[in-house]
This record gives C-alpha cells, structure tokens and sequence, in this order.
C-alpha cells in the first residue's frame, strides 16, 4: 500500500473520490518567531518598522499594518524621529489607534490629551545621507492617566 | 513551533498558529470559527463596533507580569477637624483597556494599558461638571512604584560620528520630574608642535568638563530589563559633540569622550 506524506505546507485531503493535495504554500517559512518586536530601520531614504505589539494591537503606518505582505514604509525628507503615535478617543478601547509616524525636527512633539509621542530612533541628515540611532526597540504598552483638568500625563513601558 | 496556517482549517478563539514568520494567536473577535482569510489580513469588530484585527501578534512576551507593577496614589482630601474628609471623592472614572484584554465577566487581573481618568474631588458625585473643587495642586496625581528598591539613576553614551548620545537611566518613576545634571568629560591632549625655540613641547593633557543639566519627562519613562531585573525607569537622551582633532604645522590638539557621571539630582517632589 502507498502512503503519501504531504510535506509542510501541503495540505492533503482524502475522501470517497480520491485525495486532493493542495500546493498553494508549500514549504513556508514556519520557523519559531523570534524577533517579534518593534525594531526601527532605515533604509536609504525610507523608515519604517518590523511588527510588534502596542497594547497587544499591530500599529499601522498609514493605513496599512506592519504585519503586511509588503511592508509599509515611510519616505522622508529630513533629520527627525521615527515615534509610535497612541491616540485616545472617548468611548472606545484604549488605544484608539498605534500608528508609526516620522516627525521632523530635533525632538517628537510633546504629548496632548489625546496623543502621545514613543520615539524608537532619531534620524539625522548630513547631506542628504540618513543614519540613525536607534532609541528603543520592544513591544509597547501605554498609559494614559488625566486628573481633573489637568493635562493628561502618558507613560510608555517596553516588555521586550 | 507553532503550526503553519492553513486556508482550509477552521480556527477558533486561542489558536496559534506562524505565517510568514510571525507568530499570531487568534482573538476573541470574531467569537465563532473563521476560515479562508490569513491571519496577517483578517479583521473584525470589537464590541464598540470598530474594525480590530482578527490575529494578534504571539509576542514571546505578551504578559507584562515580569514588570514591576505600576500603581496610582491620589492625593486624598484633607481632614477636617472632625478627622473627615473636607470632600468627597468621586474616584476613578471612564477606564479604557484594549479591546483584547476586554472582558466584562472576566476581567483581567493586570491590565496591558490603560487610559484612566479621574475627577478633581468635589463635594457632589460625579458626572456633577459645576461641583466645588479642591484647589488643583492638591488633586495630583502621583505615580509611584510597586516594590521599590533603590533609587538608581546613571547615564550611559552611544556615539555616532563625533556625536555622543546620554542616555539618563532611573528606576523611580517621579524622577522624570527632576533636573538631573550629567557631567561629561572630554580629554584633551595638545601637542604645540613648533615652539619659538628648542624641540615641541611635550604633550599637555587636560580635562573638559560640560556640565549638562536635563529634565526628563513622562516621555522618557519606560522598562527596559537589565540582566535579570526590570528596571522601571527610563532612557533620556541629549547629545554633545566631541570637536574635530586638529593637526597642522604648528599644533596637533586629539579630542577623546572619557567618561561622564551623573553628579547631581534636584530634590524634585
């Protein structure tokens, strides 16, 4: 009797008309996770970040996850800070957005009532050639805390 | 490892699965069996009806226990003569967490963020806009850490180019309300090459030392683990530049970053 024995990736199913074997993902990269953070990169005149976690929630850059199959990006123009941006909005989950944002300038914007600014790296222009130097890495959790009328205070904790 | 996703299975709340590379766990929304759509791309409604993704990120550390728990103390009314207090306080109100950790029959032991806001104290319940309010310097409120040990605060460089980055590390939250001053040292050795008479001076070596004075904020305030501890408290950063060597006929003067120290921290509140 012949066996079949899919490999990863191929999915095998049997039934009273025979057996299908589907290919579409043969082989994929299934290898443990180990670098699943938030890591800022620079890459010429684009930056970015690779997937991780803002109160467990996948920040976007735009309107478009990290996690996606062609990562965004972002393209500058100048000497500023990669930053995750956390929004709070009244009557939703907390955060309402994560978003990674680039500002401009020699430091992130100050904090509101309702954002707040994490910076991961800051960019420097020489020239018109980008380096970086990288602030933070991790996976995020923020919180927001507003007594009274006074102004909101944020904090950021890094778990990785 | 996890199991690779596949398009034909069916995966309930809890299921982990890998997807090009990444790690995800699936989420509570939808709460019935979804099937088809990759974890990277899936999305659904949280119970405020906004679009939430379907798949999380496993993250190798997705409970903040190891943290050193960060907890509130409000600044409590006064006590009148009687030994009551001068008001009531209305506590805390409108507390927001993510969608994940939501849970109203079960909630979490540890939150994984949170926006929390509190009323000044007043003399009626809340939602009451128009109430009598304790004056505002008396309606902080103050961070303060659980488990505390010794306060430790130091500062170490990064360079890039001539640039050198501090970093202002502390371990007690209230510290990003001070003026911590830094003192860095750069070593200069001067070489006067051509003296008006005899051979070149031999080399003269001498300190420069900056003081520089840097106000951390809540921004600067994070966890960062160091060896096995987790240490709360925060990276601050400023910059300085070491000067560009000078060499040429008559001098050659070597600018080298040696050292630097925290020599200093207001007394703060």
């Amino acid at each position: 009797m012949s066996r079949i024995q899919p490999g990863s990736g191929y999915g095998f199913t049997s039934g009273g008309y025979g057996f299908t074997l589907n290919t579409a993902d043969p082989f994929p990269d299934d290898g443990p996770a180990t670098t699943i953070y938030l890591n800022p990169y620079l890459n010429g005149d684009k930056v970015g970040a690779t997937p991780g976690t803002v109160n467990r929630y996948i920040p976007k850059i735009g309107t478009v996850y990290l996690d996606a199959d062609t990562p965004p990006t972002i393209t500058i123009e100048g000497a500023g800070h990669i930053c995750v941006k956390a929004t709070y909005e009244a009557d939703k989950f907390f955060p309402r957005t994560a978003t990674i944002v680039y500002e401009y300038g020699s430091t992130p914007p100050v904090d509101t009532n309702t954002e707040s600014y994490y910076p991961l790296a800051k960019v420097n222009s020489v020239s018109g050639v980008y380096s970086m130097v990288k602030l933070s890495s991790g996976n995020l959790i923020v919180n927001r805390l507003k007594a009274g009328a006074n102004i909101a205070t944020w904090w950021w904790d890094v778990i990785q | 490892m996890a199991t690779p996703w596949s398009s034909s299975t069916a995966y309930s709340p809890n299921a982990v699965v890998s997807y090009k590379g990444l790690d995800y766990i699936r989420s509570k929304y939808p709460p019935t069996a979804t099937t088809g759509t990759a974890p990277n791309v899936e999305t659904s409604v949280d119970p405020n009806n906004d679009t939430i993704r379907t798949w999380r990120l496993n993250t190798p550390l997705s409970d903040p226990s190891p943290l050193l728990k960060l907890y509130f103390r409000t600044a409590y009314p006064s006590l009148d003569s009687k030994g009551e207090p001068e008001f009531a306080y209305s506590g805390e109100q409108f507390l927001q967490m993510n969608a994940y950790d939501y849970d109203p029959l079960n909630p979490p032991e540890q939150y994984f963020g949170t926006s929390s806001e509190y009323d000044q104290y007043k003399n009626n319940e809340s939602p009451t806009p128009d109430s009598p309010v304790c004056p505002a310097n008396e309606c902080g409120v103050a961070m303060q850490q659980g488990g505390e040990g010794t306060i430790y605060v130091t500062a170490n460089p990064t360079s890039s180019g001539k640039t050198r980055y501090i970093y202002v590390t502390f371990n007690h939250p209230l510290y990003f309300r001070r003026t911590i001053t830094v003192m860095t040292r750069i070593t200069v050795r001067t070489i006067n090459k051509n003296p008006p008479n005899g051979p070149p001076d031999p080399e003269v070596v001498t300190e420069d030392l900056t003081y520089t004075t840097y106000v951390p904020d809540d921004r600067n305030y994070c966890s960062e683990s160091l060896s096995s501890d987790y240490f709360v408290p925060a990276n601050a950063a400023f910059s300085i530049v070491v000067p560009n060597d000078v060499n040429n006929d008559d001098v050659k003067i070597t600018y080298d970053f040696t050292g630097l120290a925290v020599v200093g921290v207001s007394a703060g509140d």
